[in-house]
């Protein structure tokens, strides 16, 4: 019988919430876990939130445990930077070739940031969703793990600039940097690759991009973020000018056969939650959620419940199908009321689309035997090779909660899949 | 073993550019007489490492680094056999204090002395060693308990899996048919769980109790005693950890008249429309006569005040698979779905879909008001529909969508219970028992709810949170409930459709598997994953006030008829609470005591009155608050220097008697950071930081006392990502300290 | 509780409009998302999501006596941007039909017109009528003298009994189509019970909404597809001027004689009315390919096309093809010598006057007649005001 903590080991493709869960709970199980992860730094999607619902607790609360337990790990192993390339073998011995590409900063770095000064290189801060610029060389989060800087290669010139390099005190910038391959054999692998916001530009008629007052879910997130773009305020992206009504446009693309088909499950309560995050800032702020169907599962009605108590918040049920901008900068969007069957058109200074959640489920990477998705793209829960086995949001939209629980059962499973 | 403390200052990172390095130095050496002191240029770096472990070598056990931050570079400054004390000079001083200033000299020398203080008491944890049983109990034999055992036993662990009824299968036992849980989301699937169960009963490694009840559950994770009762014979076993997978019961519909439950035989709940469905044909009760028009009312219960307040997030699909299979059994018939809102999310919105394809199925949202019997047929009403008016539906069958109710047993209204009767019992009088007879009606309708009749003290089931669910921290750490090595899965846990219960089930089985291995290796379980202290009891001074046994939030503590705590272990968390609120201070860890904080407050060098220079101490929460700070410092935001940061546990472990000591060695102010309590905790440790607001009510009590004033002593509840807010409130405080003056106990 | 209305959810209906184009209506999940882009559709109870819902409930009675159906005039819009594919264009058109079919007097009527397989059988009897017409045209002329025969085709079917024919068939259709437009908007003011009063005279309203449809303002509103609107003008105009030309040739045979003007029937080329009824001919029949080949490239697009609509553009097409050939034939042939060649005209003819006769006297049954329930309803809303909000709207 088992237990000497002595087991397989894993891969675990994604460092998102769903990712960093399978991994540790893998290895406090007593697996061998290797975590790649194609960003900079762990923490994925959750990284950008400002705050979960239904608590309104920030993310980094759970993260900073996360990355406690990683911290004192010895089973993980973290490749960021990294994506699966291939994996070839079958169940029991799975052989992964994972990609990684030059950080430009090894180890010694101390994080003291005494490079960013010097640095000549601006870039759009992804983090931020391009709302901010940082050094080419930057800390990704300043909750960012590994604790370490990162050199953006699109943005750096290497060699031929070097400025950084000797501001450097601890020799930890190396330009000279190559990217590498590396090949893990594993018993198990967790699809854990999560989700990419859906391009609010595919949806022609609600404007965004076209009028910059229309704004992305997951933009609120940074705005309304202590590190987000503007320091925690929601503000309008065009003037800076404070907000006194906010419309959320719900099933943006998601429920569409035009563009999402499948319903992307959380959207609804992240603007619920988002609703809570105008008032907090904006007392009086008038706020309109224009919906087809709530859908607040499970105890999550309560947190509904709870913010439908708002006086100044009006729900409307009828999607949004035109948007429009007046002089300075309001925007007028248009949808029926299908309770009353009257028309309405509301004129307000912000406008949020939440946006779905399209499945990255294994991206680029070349599987022998192929893995299973269904028509919306997600994996599916049942892979024909035992030990493929799909986690959180690659599987189906979920919030974080449900993510963190799938994740745990596919250790669960890893773990059955490495024998005894 | 002897002590050789080494202490170890890093000049990197601003350090040695913003501190009198030689100055600290001496601090060590002359003040706190440590010969071994050394100071480099970068202690993280292979050269500084070496440094260290040459002095390892040379005998050095007991090591003060002092640098960067110890959430920093963590695994570089482990070294075997050492105690290991990080002083925050980069993140809390230089980083977050003017350069070369007077008094960030004295905060980094105050640190130091903190530091050392510590290193001087703490000793390395010697995990407990207990014989440990591996098996898993799983209490409920349905999809979610099934999932559970096979997982645990497929990865080699004996099982044993206890079912009160005769058979396996639970509710997706007894339906015909289910909604798809595998692509494509659009047919029907026929249910079918013989195999599931062969597998479970045929697996040499899980045992199967039937028609079996939990008597009793005595002991602590790896040692639990498990009595169960099985058609009068009893029989016992031991187990390492358990699952609860009980599931949930249907709402009682006959709360329902409002929806015309019980004014006709033809209004059922949809779990009788199951059993309808299961005879093949669906017929009207009152009559036998086929029914054609069949009205369904969506939320019959659910999302209602006064019934369920939540969604039982199943009822949607449900329904839209029993108006399908009404079509599927007769092609004239018709369904009408009446719904507050269609919640069928993710990629079931296909299911939804092919359910509207279908000419026989009606759609429209809307508030049902009523529905009355009109001659043989029935009249559903309602209001605020898509269809323009107020509406009536006539309907030969109304199947109320009725939701899902937890089957758990509130564990700490249980108790209560059972204080009450025991403090009746005992014929006591007065006040006692008038409030034992108002707890006792307050919790009567608990009796006999008991399923896993734990032998805790704080109760014989899990606690509950709102709405019966059994408690966990439900975001981050679903899994995490107040009782180590316990824990729920599936519906008991919250409404779940079968796919989502069975994965909760593999979820909970590892958690299981965790609790016993780390408890074999002496290790706490998460959230101090690895921590091999345990809280030592010096019983001799125990007064049996069974604060601790009240406190602990993981019920680790039981008592005996004196009321003198009964340790179990691997019930605990580590967190330390019941350090915290032990008046005798008998409890403590090896690396965590009231002793080595004290002596870390007291190691502070506090100027006298007319140095006009305030101290203050900050007792501070290491999961959130600590690391709140090390951003701040990050972000270069600076901060009062006249404040002295002690990193605890949780804020529940912080003693009283340290408040005490800090004043009465002249600190002017104490300021007490942790976590948001309330329903919305995100304490770890669930009440630690509620446990601390109590205790700092008696902390003003005592200052009264005193006649110092209250404001000397603040509690903040902070978030992490707070960090720019801190030295806000770090600074008010100050400020307010200043204006009230300084402690005049200072100097006695 | 008392005032709720007992809904009867009738799935042949359903199943009807299934049938008859509305094929998706079942996938609507009223977002309303069409209620907004139809740049027809009021402030007020706008369409068509909530027909889509009557529609997907079956309830007929509701549809019938909807004005709002009538006021589509089919851009698709709304089935383009549906996220459900269920195409409320089409529905709405579904439901058209079945209104005009609901209140066909007599109802046979309406079932035949509108029944593709019975179109042969129409076809035959009203050449039989026609052939009857010919038969009795001996006995008659003996009996009685209507003058010499005006022109080519005259000598085979005459003026008079030309005249007399369709004078007495139009009525019936005409007294047919009264009938059903009187159900209508009784049917319309029912279904109003109240909710909106009328806020301007009858007459004003008639006069408003014809100068909309002269200008065809409405189908301007349709973004998708602007072409719509040059075949449906051009087919519109070419029909208008062919109805004036034939009045006038009436006129000027039988009217303008007895005032002493003298009759300059048959026109030649020249003649005002000639060259108008040539003009319109030709605007017909550009009409009418325009709409061909539009609905031919829509087949994949959010547009599908019934028999309903094929049978009765097709219709007006070979009347306007079949007019042209006649004319020329008229001009071509020398009766004295061709007699075979005139044997093929007048059989032509024969042909042409079967096909008016379909177009003009099956009006109030098939696609045509919303011709006469979309004025009708435009009538309505212009009266009740809701037209107003309609500009607003747009």
């Amino acid at each position: 019988m088992s237990g000497n903590g002595k087991r397989g080991s894993v891969l675990v493709i994604g460092g998102g919430i769903s990712g960093i869960t399978a991994a540790i709970e893998a290895s406090e199980a007593g697996c061998e876990v290797v975590l790649v992860e194609k960003n900079t730094y762990l923490g994925g999607r959750v990284a950008q939130m400002h705050e979960y619902f239904p608590k309104l607790c920030p993310p980094t609360c759970g993260l900073e445990i996360h990355f406690r337990r990683l911290r004192t790990s010895p089973r993980v192993r973290i490749l960021t930077l990294s994506e699966v390339e291939m994996i070839t073998g079958g169940p029991g011995n799975y052989k992964a070739t994972i990609a990684r590409k030059p950080r430009f900063v090894n180890a010694k770095c101390t994080a003291c940031g005494e490079c960013v000064e010097i640095c000549p290189e601006q870039r759009a801060d992804e983090f931020n969703l391009g709302m901010s610029e940082t050094k080419a060389i930057h800390l990704p989060f300043e909750m960012a793990h590994p604790m370490r800087f990162a050199i953006d290669s699109d943005a750096c010139p290497g060699s031929s600039c070097g400025k950084c390099v000797p501001a450097c005190p601890y020799d930890a910038i190396d330009l000279d940097m190559q990217p590498e391959t590396i090949e893990v054999d594993v018993q198990a692998v967790i699809w854990a690759t999560g989700w990419d916001p859906y391009d609010a530009e595919k949806i022609d008629n609600l404007g965004f991009a076209e009028h910059p007052n229309v704004i992305t879910n997951l933009m609120m997130e940074r705005l309304a973020s202590g590190n987000g773009p503007t320091g925690g305020k929601i503000q309008r992206p065009s003037d800076g000018k404070e907000v006194e009504s906010v419309a959320f446009v719900q099933c943006a693309g998601s429920r569409d056969e035009n563009y999402l088909e499948h319903c992307s499950g959380v959207c609804c309560l992240g603007s619920l939650k988002q609703v809570r995050y105008v008032r907090e800032q904006y007392p009086d702020a008038d706020i309109y959620v224009f919906y087809i169907d709530i859908r607040a599962p499970g105890r999550l009605e309560d947190f509904f419940a709870a913010t439908e108590k708002d006086e100044k918040l009006t729900l409307i049920k009828g999607k949004v199908a035109k948007i429009s901008e007046d002089a300075d900068g309001c925007l007028e969007v248009e949808a029926e009321d299908t309770l009353t069957t009257e028309r309405v058109s509301q004129t307000v200074d912000l406008v949020v689309l939440a946006t779905g959640l399209v499945p990255v489920a294994a991206g680029d990477a070349q599987v022998d035997g192929e893995l299973q998705t269904d028509e919306f793209g997600f994996l599916t829960t049942e892979q024909e090779q035992t030990g493929m086995l799909a986690a959180g949001c690659a599987k189906r939209p979920a919030d974080v909660a449900t993510c963190v629980r799938d994740a745990t059962s596919v250790a669960m499973k890893a773990l059955t899949s490495c024998g005894e | 073993m002897d002590k050789k403390v080494a202490v170890y200052i890093c000049r990197g990172c601003e350090i040695g550019g913003s501190l009198d390095i030689d100055a600290l130095s001496e601090v060590v050496t002359d003040e706190c007489e440590i010969e071994l002191c050394r100071d480099h240029e970068c202690l993280c770096n292979d050269a500084g490492l070496e440094l260290i472990k040459g002095d390892i070598q040379e005998g050095a056990n007991a090591l003060v680094i002092s640098g960067c931050s110890p959430r920093f570079k963590t695994d570089d400054f482990k070294f075997d056999g050492c105690t290991t004390e990080r002083v925050n000079l980069r993140e809390h001083v230089v980083w977050s204090h003017e350069p070369n200033d007077e008094d960030t000299q004295m905060l980094a020398a105050d640190y130091l002395r903190m530091g050392i203080a510590r290193a001087k008491l703490a000793e390395l944890p010697d995990p407990f060693d207990e014989e440990i049983d591996k098996t898993i109990l799983v209490v409920g034999g349905g999809v979610t308990g099934m999932t559970a055992a096979l997982d645990a036993a497929n990865a080699g662990y004996h099982v044993v899996l206890v079912e009160k009824e005769a058979e396996l299968g639970g509710w997706a036992g007894k339906f015909a048919w289910r909604f798809p849980l595998s692509p494509p989301y659009k047919e029907l699937e026929p249910v079918d769980l013989s195999e599931r169960i062969a597998e479970v009963q045929g697996n040499e490694r899980i045992t199967v109790h039937t028609g079996t009840t939990i008597e009793k559950i005595d002991g602590q994770p790896g040692q639990f005693d498990v009595l169960v009762k099985a058609n009068g014979s009893g029989s016992q076993f031991r187990v390492g950890a358990v699952v609860q997978a009980t599931g949930w019961k249907p709402y009682d519909a006959s709360r329902l008249g409002h929806l015309g439950y019980g004014a006709s035989p033809d209004v059922i709940s949809n779990v009788e429309m199951e059993e309808l469905i299961k005879t093949g044909s669906i017929t009207r009760p009152s009559n036998g006569k086929p029914a054609r028009r069949i009205a369904f009312i969506q939320c019959a219960g659910s999302r209602d005040a006064d019934h369920l307040p939540y969604c039982s997030s199943v009822c949607c699909r449900v329904t839209i698979k029993q108006a399908l299979v009404t079509r599927k059994f007769d092609s004239e018939a018709e369904a009408y779905i009446l719904y507050k809102d269609i919640r069928t999310p993710g990629q079931y919105e296909d299911f939804y879909r092919s359910a509207q394809d279908d000419p026989g199925i009606f759609f429209t949202k809307a508030e049902v008001t009523g529905v009355e019997v009109v001659g043989d047929n029935l009249q559903v009403v309602a209001e605020n529909t898509l269809l323009g008016d107020e509406i009536r539906i006539e309907a030969d069958l109304v199947v109320l969508a009725t939701g899902l109710v937890p089957t758990s047993a509130d564990g700490e209204g249980l108790r209560k219970l059972a204080d009450a009767k025991a403090t009746i019992a005992k014929g006591e009088e007065g006040a006692a028992l008038e409030a034992a007879k108002v707890s006792f009606e307050e919790f009567k309708h608990l009796d006999g709810t008991e399923i896993l009749n734990l032998g805790y003290r704080q109760g014989p089931d899990l606690p509950v949170l709102r709405h019966d669910f059994p408690d966990s921290h439900f975001i981050c750490f679903p899994y995490e409930t107040r009782r180590t090595g316990i824990y729920a899965a599936g519906c008991v846990r919250g409404p779940n459709d079968s796919l989502v219960s069975m994965e909760d089930g593999s979820g909970a089985a590892l958690k299981a598997i965790q609790s016993v291995e780390l408890a074999s290796m002496g290790s706490a379980v998460h959230p101090r994953w690895g921590d091999m202290s345990y809280p030592d009891f010096f019983m001799q001074r125990c007064t049996q006030c069974k604060r601790c046994t009240e406190e602990c939030p993981f019920g680790t503590l039981n008592e005996d008829e004196k009321g003198t705590p009964l340790v179990n272990l691997t019930r605990c968390r580590r967190c330390g609470i019941c350090m915290g609120c032990c008046p005798e201070r008998i409890i403590s860890f090896k690396d965590y005591s009231v002793e080595i904080i004290s002596s870390m407050i007291k190691a502070v060098d506090i100027p006298d009155e007319f140095e006009e220079k305030p101290r203050l101490l900050g007792l501070i929460c290491e999961n959130d608050s600590y690391p709140a700070l090390d951003l701040a410092g990050l972000k270069r935001i600076q901060h009062s220097a006249y404040i002295r940061f002690v990193p605890v546990r949780c804020l529940g472990s912080v003693n009283t008697v340290w408040v005490a000591d800090a004043l009465a060695s002249g600190f002017d102010g104490i300021l007490l950071v942790g976590c948001r309590s309330g329903d919305d905790y995100q304490c770890h440790y669930i009440r630690g930081s509620e446990l601390m607001e109590t205790r700092s009510g008696n902390i003003q009590e005592k200052l009264k006392q005193l006649a110092l004033e209250e404001e000397r002593v603040r509690l903040e509840q902070l978030a992490i990502s707070d960090f720019d807010k801190l030295p806000q409130i770090i600074n008010q405080f100050a400020e307010e300290i200043d204006e009230i003056g300084l402690n005049p106990f200072k100097g006695f | 509780m008392s005032n709720a209305v007992l809904l009867v959810p009738d799935r042949e209906f359903v199943e009807e409009l299934i049938a008859s184009g509305g094929g998706e209506l079942k996938k609507c999940y009223q977002c309303a998302t069409c209620s907004v882009v139809c740049d027809l559709a009021a402030e007020s109870r706008p369409f068509p999501r909530k027909e889509m819902i009557w529609a997907q409930w079956g309830l007929k009675d509701r549809l019938v006596a909807d004005p709002e159906v009538w006021l589509c005039h089919q851009c698709n819009d709304c089935s383009e941007s549906c996220p459900r594919g269920a195409r409320p264009g089409n529905v709405l058109a579904a439901v058209r039909q079945r209104a005009v079919k609901h209140y066909s007097v007599p109802s046979f009527l309406g079932r035949w017109v509108n029944n593709a397989k019975l179109q042969p059988m129409l076809l035959v009897i009203t050449a039989a009528l026609l052939a009857l017409a010919l038969a009795v045209k001996e006995p008659v002329e003996q009996a009685m003298s209507f003058g010499e025969p005006h022109g080519f085709y005259a000598e085979f079917f005459p003026h008079w009994l030309l005249i007399a024919f369709f004078a007495f068939f139009t009525t019936l259709a005409f007294v047919a189509a009264v009938l059903g437009i009187v159900r209508f908007w009784r049917a319309m003011k029912d279904a109003d019970a109240g909710r909106s009063p009328p806020t301007v005279g009858l007459l004003t309203a008639i006069i408003r909404t014809i100068t909309s449809v002269f200008v065809h303002d409405k189908f301007g509103k349709c973004t998708s597809k602007p072409s719509r609107k040059t075949a449906h003008l051009t087919a519109f105009y070419g029909f208008m001027a062919l109805y004036v030309v034939t009045i006038w040739a009436v006129l000027d045979l039988y009217v303008l004689p007895r005032f002493g003007v003298v009759a300059m029937y048959p026109f030649d080329l020249m003649h005002p009315m000639k060259i108008l009824a040539n003009v319109g001919g030709v605007l017909l029949v550009f009409g009418c390919i325009k709409a061909i080949i539009d609905r031919v490239q829509k087949t994949d697009s959010s547009q599908t096309s019934t028999a309903f609509d094929w049978m009765f553009v097709w219709l007006l097409l070979l009347v306007g093809v079949t007019g042209f050939v006649i004319e020329a034939l008229r001009f071509a042939i020398d009766p004295a010598a061709e007699s075979a060649m005139v044997t093929v005209a007048y059989a032509i003819y024969f042909v042409h006057l079967v096909l008016v006769f379909q177009l003009l006297v099956y009006l109030p049954y098939s696609k045509f007649a919303h011709l006469l329930y979309r004025t009708t309803a435009m009538v309505y809303v212009e009266r009740t005001g809701r037209s107003r909000q309609l500009a607003l709207a747009a």
